[in-house]
């Protein structure tokens, strides 16, 4: 495991109380502005939802179909990433808005909000990257780290990704029963059995309303809407497994042991954050369908402030990195996810012998100029 | 659209909607359509905003299919929404109970009084708000009593204003004397009208006191006269009195003193309720609230979570950092500070994150 960079804990502290103040600096703004942003991504996913449905209706013409297929998957995908993701996130608690609170939210995926909230908010949150800990490394099916153990199931790591891309919204669902640990006897079954409950139920609700209730309503062209609505939440479920798996697992990411992380301090815990992250180069439109996740690095030291906040303030937290030589992994779509399948791939394979310098996977500091 | 609202109403009720629109709800898209539509909120449209004295807002709207209407004297929640943040606070409803389509409420905007400042400066026609269904048993009775004293000081009129306009509305035939105590001429809410209501019927009069000028039939405070100026008879009649707290035990010591008894005598309090948060450098105290008795602790300096646990409390929570949410939690009233020195003022919808809140003074939340 590489070491970690060289800071001080003086060093430390100061590089956190930078950070906490650029947050208090947002939080103190927060206001109108941040709220009319969120509405206006609402609005734009309830028209496109409304818009896809409609088109379906006529899914027998086939740019209909498309078109609707294309809508419906943008509504999902905003429900998901800038809208579900950082409610749930509280990010706009402050609101006051009973449909903005991260206590209540509901989202439009197989994973029910409350469990979400505890595997994502609770354990990958606060420990992010830690090995044997935070369960998004591989989300309990995929090898995705060095340091976790090779047996011949990871040959099946390029496949199963595959699936779980494809999948994603279940792998996600089934993510908070720990069904691995169910199997070790770390969780218990009943705790397994009622989220399991949970989740059906939840999935329920998407069955019938994408696979029953809205082909029902759609009559002779039932078939295309059911193939439409499918289709929208496949292409959901490979969006957000990509811009996911791209925010931690491109070379240069680090992880991190439980004992590294022991006793970390405020500073120590945003230097986990950074190294744990990476960000995706991108236009604002990719940003926006991202739920700015395209700023991992940013939404990880600041999870509950508003997220189309991130590009405002990472050229900040890139001059902070920088004045603490510390490196800020960010790159384009293409780089990252090629680096994320590489990955993939090398890990299906035993380690082999480690070469002189590729066990350090820290990258010497980029320029914030770059 | 008004010939379709009942029954588009009644079909965004069904399973079926609801089922179609999951997991947002079919406001959700009603919304796009028209904001202040609903399935099952109140939202009204303001359809105009006065400034009737120096440092009041009229605000009249007009209420969606949901508003069941409200009886005289009720008051409602009203939510707005204000550089970004939803506020919530209550007002009497000045209007008529016959008043079905329309709610009328009239705001005193004081220095510290962030909602109704908003209704005076930024509120335009057109804007939606959300209400709460009326509530209040501070109503006039279906049976009228013979004789009726409405009392009300400042904006303390609205409730009463709205007994007297169902009384006009109704054609009510019996005695009605209505009393307004107000700081100076200029500060009378509603005078015209209440001057020609009066005017019109046999055994009804008005009488306005103020405080600081001689614009009134009297000047000054409210004092027992007053009562006897305006021909009530405690003996016989029934009052309903809306004011601040010392108005109003000032008018019940008169009511008692001329010989009226407490049965017929109602009252709606205003104001703000004491301030939770202590002065100087003593350590507060924490009320936990919830389902069953509240437990009060002596504040220790240590985060909300921290002292509810040490009270044998256990309220959920998460990442114990700050980081997850899992322990948000109301914060009814005083002050928060949580990590990095951001302060939390308690209030409707108000929350505080407990694992990383430290109490500034007196504080209550709720678990």
């Amino acid at each position: 495991v590489s070491p970690l960079p060289d800071l001080t804990p003086e060093q430390l502290d100061a590089f956190g109380a930078e950070l906490d103040g650029l947050r208090a600096r947002v939080l103190a703004d927060l206001g109108k502005r941040d709220v009319q942003y969120l509405r206006e991504v609402i609005a734009t996913q309830r028209r496109l939802e409304v818009a896809g449905r409609g088109l379906l209706f006529v899914g027998a013409v086939p740019p209909a179909w498309l078109a609707g297929v294309t809508a419906l998957s943008l509504a999902k995908i905003l429900d998901n990433m800038e809208i579900g993701h950082n409610v749930m996130h509280g990010q706009y608690d402050w609101t006051r808005d009973p449909a903005l609170q991260s206590s209540t939210f509901e989202w439009d995926t197989a994973c029910p909000a409350d469990q979400w909230r505890h595997s994502h908010n609770v354990r990958h949150h606060t420990d992010t990257n830690v090995l044997g800990k935070d369960r998004d490394i591989g989300y309990g099916i995929l090898r995705m780290d060095e340091s976790q153990r090779w047996t011949p199931v990871a040959l099946g790591n390029p496949l199963f990704a595959v699936l779980l891309a494809l999948l994603f919204e279940y792998g996600v669902a089934l993510h908070d029963l720990e069904l691995e640990r169910v199997v070790t006897g770390r969780q218990s079954k009943e705790v397994a059995v009622e989220r399991g409950r949970g989740v059906l139920a939840k999935v329920r609700h998407q069955v019938v309303k994408d696979y029953v209730v809205w082909p029902m309503l759609s009559g002779p062209g039932a078939l295309f809407t059911l193939a439409g609505n499918a289709t929208a939440n496949v292409a959901r479920n490979l969006w957000s497994f990509t811009i996911i798996f791209c925010g931690h697992f491109p070379e240069g990411v680090r992880t991190f042991t439980e004992e590294e992380v022991a006793g970390e301090s405020r500073g120590g815990w945003y230097l986990r954050q950074l190294l744990g992250s990476a960000n995706i180069d991108g236009g604002s439109l990719f940003h926006v369908l991202s739920g700015n996740l395209s700023h991992q690095i940013e939404h990880h030291l600041f999870p509950d402030l508003p997220a189309h906040r991130y590009p405002e303030i990472a050229p900040e937290v890139r001059a902070i990195c920088e004045r603490y030589g510390l490196p800020y992994n960010t790159g384009s779509l293409r780089r990252q996810f090629g680096s994320v399948v590489k990955r993939i791939c090398r890990l299906a394979l035993p380690n082999g012998p480690v070469r002189e310098g590729e066990a350090v996977r820290i990258p010497a500091p980029r320029s914030a100029a770059a | 659209m008004h010939l379709l609202e009942r029954p588009l109403r009644r079909a965004a009720r069904t399973r079926l909607a609801a089922a179609a629109a999951w997991p947002h709800g079919v406001d959700a898209f009603g919304a796009l359509l028209d904001p202040a539509w609903s399935a099952t909120q109140i939202r009204a449209t303001v359809t105009s905003v006065r400034r009737q004295t120096a440092d009041t807002a009229t605000v009249v709207l007009r209420p969606n299919g949901n508003w069941p209407g409200h009886r005289a004297g009720q008051h409602v929640v009203l939510t707005v929404e204000v550089d970004g943040v939803r506020q919530a606070r209550c007002f009497s409803v000045a209007s008529s109970a016959r008043d079905r389509h329309l709610v009328e409420l009239t705001a005193k905007a004081g220095p510290g009084s962030v909602v109704a400042r908003h209704l005076r400066q930024r509120l335009v026609a057109g804007d939606v708000v959300d209400l709460s269904p009326p509530a209040g048993d501070f109503v006039l009775p279906d049976r009228r009593p013979p004789a009726i004293a409405l009392l009300s000081a400042g904006s303390g009129i609205t409730p009463v204003l709205s007994m007297l306009r169902t009384l006009a509305d109704d054609g009510y035939d019996g005695d009605v004397a209505f009393v307004h105590h107000a700081r100076s001429g200029p500060d009378v809410l509603y005078g015209p009208e209440v001057e020609r209501l009066v005017a019109d019927r046999a055994g009804w009069r008005r009488l306005v006191v103020t405080e600081h000028d001689r614009t009134g039939d009297h000047r000054g405070r409210f004092a027992p006269a007053h009562l006897e100026a305006a021909g009530i008879d405690p003996a016989g009649a029934v009052a309903f009195a809306c004011g601040p707290p010392p108005y109003l035990e000032s008018v019940a010591a008169g009511w008692a003193a001329a010989g009226g008894s407490a049965d017929r005598f109602r009252t709606e309090s205003y104001g703000l309720s004491p301030s939770p948060t202590r002065a100087g450098g003593a350590a507060g105290t924490v009320r936990f609230a919830g389902r069953g008795a509240p437990i009060d602790v002596t504040d220790d300096g240590r985060p909300l979570l921290l002292q509810a646990e040490a009270a044998g409390l256990a309220p959920a929570h998460g990442c114990r950092r700050g980081i997850c949410r899992s322990c948000v939690r109301p914060l009814v009233a005083g002050s928060v500070v949580e990590e990095g020195g951001v302060r939390v003022a308690g209030g409707p919808g108000s929350t505080v994150r407990l694992c990383v809140g430290v109490a500034d003074g007196d504080v209550e939340v709720d678990l």
